[in-house]
């Protein structure tokens, strides 16, 4: 069973191998439009927007909103700085680690429920549980950066995460903080592998804001792997990543 | 190893146009690995000029020190370090293999750019 909604803007999809209760992505869908209610930067009425405007104070923050911005300390603890949900205007938009914590969440949701052998793809960051249909681990594919057709790369995951970041989505979403003027132009793609979808987005999104040195960062974590494409159509891997790659 | 090494440096000269030359052609000119230290030429990436040293030790690369990087724009700056671990590098090329689905950003490049060509033809109207 698999559907695809769009929602907080992009389209998420969930598969299920074999025949569960509707009810079970009713569960999943709810879960992110919640999600989106609290942190989408265009809703006025969300959490993050009045924590924005100053009309709530830091104690009186969700539990959910809290979590979300400890995460994003520690990211900017574990990146050195480079991974920073504020932005230049001062704005704080968490969306850098949103998206992946929604979707390990989800996944918690469906396991919670018993499911076993299940997807969540939003809009690229992804969440695998057990196996396809065929009985093998999921099989993803990193896309082309120049080339939306195309896969250039086929991983095969499970119980695992994997996140892209990549300037070619949104144009430059991804800025250095340390240069908030200069956009990252030398690498295009940079997809993360991880225990989960929420380690594997966070370090995406530091990495890529690293630029060339982002795949030598990933190389250094425990449980990470990486792989970039450079500007020029070179890709460059970290060491553990072929284990992942299907030829 | 040898391809490793030369994919590594052609990933570090990451703007410099790949020539004509392949990394299969560079590496089988290239013979033995003496021990030693080497320096490369230095290539212009786009952002600046890049040299590196290979470390030669007991007929393997052990590590590549960076000697020029482009330091003038936080970009660069990311390659500021001294010895880089060789990481496998190689030119992208479409796979026909059959997936469940597809890691990427949420939109493409094709499609931002559609979009954003069209709302500047309205901003400009």
């Amino acid at each position: 069973m698999r559907s695809t909604r769009l929602l907080m803007g992009m389209p998420i999809t969930v598969e299920i191998v074999g025949r569960v209760p509707a009810n079970h992505l009713e569960r999943v869908y709810d879960y992110f439009t919640a999600v989106d209610m609290r942190f989408s930067l265009y809703k006025p009425d969300s959490e993050i927007s009045a924590y924005n405007r100053g009309e709530i104070l830091l104690a009186a923050l969700s539990d959910a909103m809290r979590e979300v911005l400890t995460l994003a300390s520690r990211t900017k603890a574990e990146t050195k700085g480079i991974f920073e949900i504020r932005r230049p205007d001062g704005v704080l938009d968490p969306s850098g680690i949103v998206k992946g914590w929604a979707v390990r969440n989800a996944a918690l949701i469906l396991k919670a429920s018993g499911v076993r052998n299940f997807y969540v793809d939003a809009g690229g960051d992804i969440q695998t549980g057990g196996h396809n249909e065929d009985g093998e681990s999921w099989r993803v594919g990193i896309r082309n950066p120049f080339n939306d057709q195309e896969i250039v790369k086929a991983v095969s995951l499970s119980e695992c995460g994997i996140a892209t970041s990549g300037t070619y989505a949104r144009g430059q979403h991804i800025y250095n903080p340390d240069r908030p003027d200069e956009p990252i132009t030398d690498i295009v793609s940079l997809s993360v592998i991880g225990p989960d979808v929420l380690e594997a987005d966070r370090f995406a999104t530091a990495a890529f804001a690293m630029g060339g040195q982002g795949i030598y960062f990933l190389e250094d974590q425990q449980g990470l792997e990486g792989y970039v494409i450079a500007a020029n159509g070179v890709a460059t891997q970290t060491s553990g990543f072929g284990a992942f790659v299907i030829s | 190893m040898k391809l490793s090494l030369l994919s590594s440096i052609l990933a570090f000269t990451a703007m410099s146009p790949v020539d004509n030359i392949s990394t299969a052609q560079l590496a089988a000119s290239m013979g033995a690995y003496q021990d030693g230290s080497f320096i490369g030429a230095a290539f212009d990436a786009y952002y600046g000029m890049v040299q590196v040293q290979a470390n030669i030790l007991g007929g393997q690369l052990v590590s590549v020190k960076v000697l020029q990087y482009p330091n003038h724009s936080g970009t660069s700056r990311s390659i500021n370090r001294q010895a880089l671990p060789l990481l496998k590098s190689e030119v992208i090329s479409a796979q026909g293999i059959q997936v469940n689905m597809i890691s990427g950003a949420t939109l493409t490049s094709r499609a931002y750019l559609r979009s954003l060509n069209g709302a500047l033809m309205q901003a400009s109207a």
